[in-house]
């Protein structure tokens, strides 16, 4: 996966015709053909080598995205739960209001009133709403480690509290966190194709494989071929970084190393 | 365990351990004077009982060098609370704590950091009280990282050595993780780690409580002889009677917060004067052997 979002022509060029911006119109919907696996989309383009360069935008986004609420949520998970009192109060009732928010509504609103949708907006708007629930996480792993002893201990030798956050505590309140951000990317991924299913994600000279989505909705009665390939590809993503979530977990636990 | 082979301190003579003229010789390394601790409990898990009696409440003690004050109470009365008093982990509501005739009370940040170099603490827990993902190494090390002057950088490597030995590890196994020892070697680990800025003072709350039987003598033996070599002073709180009356050249018995007696280890032991430390003594199983 990884792989086709770095290099997509060589995984496009698999089965002889790799540009995907190669189109002929007569080749309208056709499917499954000769050197065209999945048959081609409704400009006659090559799906195949569409879905492939689609990789890309959707799994970059899924990455710009939990990693910008990745790293909003360390910093303001820690600070709201080692200090607790108004840092606390304050970044809480932030959250509180994100959490009353129809999530998609919400999304959908912001993206409105973005002028240019690419890449970078559509990462911000979704990392706009992914990092609430990552804070509320690592508020509370921090709560926990901050009553244990060795951040008492650290205290008692003198350590200043920068040591004590970057040393002590955000090294041991870091892992769920950081399983549950491997998680979402899967879910942001899914959002992106969603928010663009709408209409108001990526358009159309990007080649996510929500923007594909989104161009089969009027077709996919005639042309199954045009929903299933990206949507598989979809699945797989999110279940692959499902599943990294889980090694996650295990290579976070001292003990098994 | 004789009483004789008890008299860990250089002093011959029994009434020295009473803060007497004779004793008084030595430098005081810890004052605390009315001490009062009340927690603030906050929402609506707020307890009448926890906001009307302090934890700890208007606690004195004095310690000299190189002397044990065995502080002894039943689970909840106050010891732990009066620990992070007396370490400065906590506040006090009033009162006040001497290190080496500097308070520690009142001081922030780095007068803080460099005066409280003088009391450490050793923990109960030896599962909690060691960074999981640290090795041993490095919570060694950690104290001379923070405090530069005690060990120049190119000493710290030996110094970590060192004081892994003087608590009877190998030095070797400086790369390893805590959870790779056993509860007696985390606590020795602890205990490295407290010694590592040259204290005069050591707070030990319940250090061996947690420790299977076999394990406690070893680890009582072994501040015993730290003692002995370094001439550190302790604070040594534990609910186990035989243990105090072992270790310590005096017995503090704290009850609701309070000390309500205080004395050396025979005043206490053989002539409670207090009712409660009278029950204490009754409801304790046989000194150890
Ligand atoms: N952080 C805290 N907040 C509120 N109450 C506390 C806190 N720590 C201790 N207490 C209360 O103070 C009392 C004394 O506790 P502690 O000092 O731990 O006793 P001990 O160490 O003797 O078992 C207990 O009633 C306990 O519930
Ligand atoms: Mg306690």
């Amino acid at each position: 996966m990884c792989a086709m979002a770095v290099a997509p022509g060589v995984f496009s060029g698999w089965f002889g015709h790799g540009d995907p911006r190669e189109c002929t119109l007569e080749r309208s919907g056709q499917g499954p053909a000769a050197g065209h696996p999945f048959g081609f989309d409704i400009q006659g383009c090559d799906l195949y080598s569409n879905v492939v360069h689609g990789t890309r935008d959707s799994l970059t986004i899924g990455l710009l995205a939990t990693g910008l609420s990745f790293a909003v949520a360390v910093v303001l998970g820690s600070l709201a739960g080692y200090f607790g009192g108004l840092v606390d109060q304050v970044i809480s009732r932030v959250m509180d209001i994100f959490f009353g928010f129809p999530l998609l509504i919400g999304m959908i609103v912001v993206l409105q009133t973005f002028g240019v949708h690419d890449v970078w907006s559509v990462s911000v708007v979704l990392a706009l709403f992914t990092w609430p629930s990552l804070t509320r996480i690592m508020r509370s792993s921090v709560l926990a480690v901050r009553s244990l002893e060795f951040v008492t201990a650290a205290r008692e030798l003198g350590a200043g509290t920068l040591r004590i956050l970057v040393r002590h505590v955000i090294p041991n309140a870091i892992a769920p966190v950081a399983v549950l951000t491997s998680l979402s990317i899967g879910a942001v991924i899914t959002a992106e194709a969603a928010l663009t299913f709408l209409g108001v994600g990526l358009t159309a000279p990007a080649m996510s494989w929500g923007v594909q989505l989104n161009a089969a909705q009027e077709y996919f009665t005639e042309h199954l071929n045009l929903l299933v390939f990206p949507a598989l590809f979809l699945s797989v993503a999110v279940l692959s970084f499902v599943l990294l979530g889980d090694c996650l977990r295990d290579a976070f636990d001292p003990r098994s190393r | 365990m004789s009483r004789s082979s008890r008299a860990v301190s250089p002093d011959e003579s029994p009434v020295n351990r009473d803060g007497d003229p004779l004793s008084s010789a030595r430098p005081l390394v810890l004052e605390a004077s009315d001490l009062v601790k009340r927690h603030r409990s906050s929402g609506f898990l707020r307890s009448r009982a926890s906001s009307d009696t302090p934890a700890v409440d208007g606690v004195s003690l004095r310690l000299r060098q190189g002397e044990t004050l065995g502080l002894v109470g039943e689970s909840g009365c106050g010891k732990s609370s009066l620990a992070r008093l007396l370490t400065a982990v906590d506040r006090p509501t009033s009162g006040h704590v001497e290190v080496l005739g500097r308070r520690l009370d009142q001081l922030d940040g780095r007068a803080l950091r460099a005066a409280r170099r003088n009391i450490q603490l050793v923990f109960q827990d030896p599962y909690t009280c060691l960074d999981p993902r640290m090795t041993v190494g490095a919570i060694v090390r950690e104290p001379l990282l923070i405090h530069r002057d005690p060990a120049p950088r190119r000493d710290r490597r030996r110094r970590v050595a060192e004081l892994l030995e003087l608590v009877g590890l190998n030095p070797d196994h400086a790369d390893r993780r805590p959870h790779e020892f056993s509860g007696g070697q985390r606590q020795r680990i602890g205990i490295a780690r407290a010694l590592a800025l040259r204290p005069e003072v050591v707070v030990c709350d319940e250090p061996v409580s947690a420790l299977d039987v076999s394990v406690q003598a070893q680890i009582v033996n072994l501040f015993t002889a730290l003692q002995r070599e370094l001439g550190i002073a302790y604070v040594f709180i534990s609910h186990d009677l035989a243990v105090v009356e072992h270790m310590a050249d005096r017995v503090a018995v704290m009850h609701h917060g309070r000390i309500v007696e205080q004395g050396t280890v025979d005043e206490i032991y053989d002539h409670a004067r207090h009712p409660y430390t009278a029950e204490l003594l009754s409801s304790s199983p046989a000194p150890l052997p």
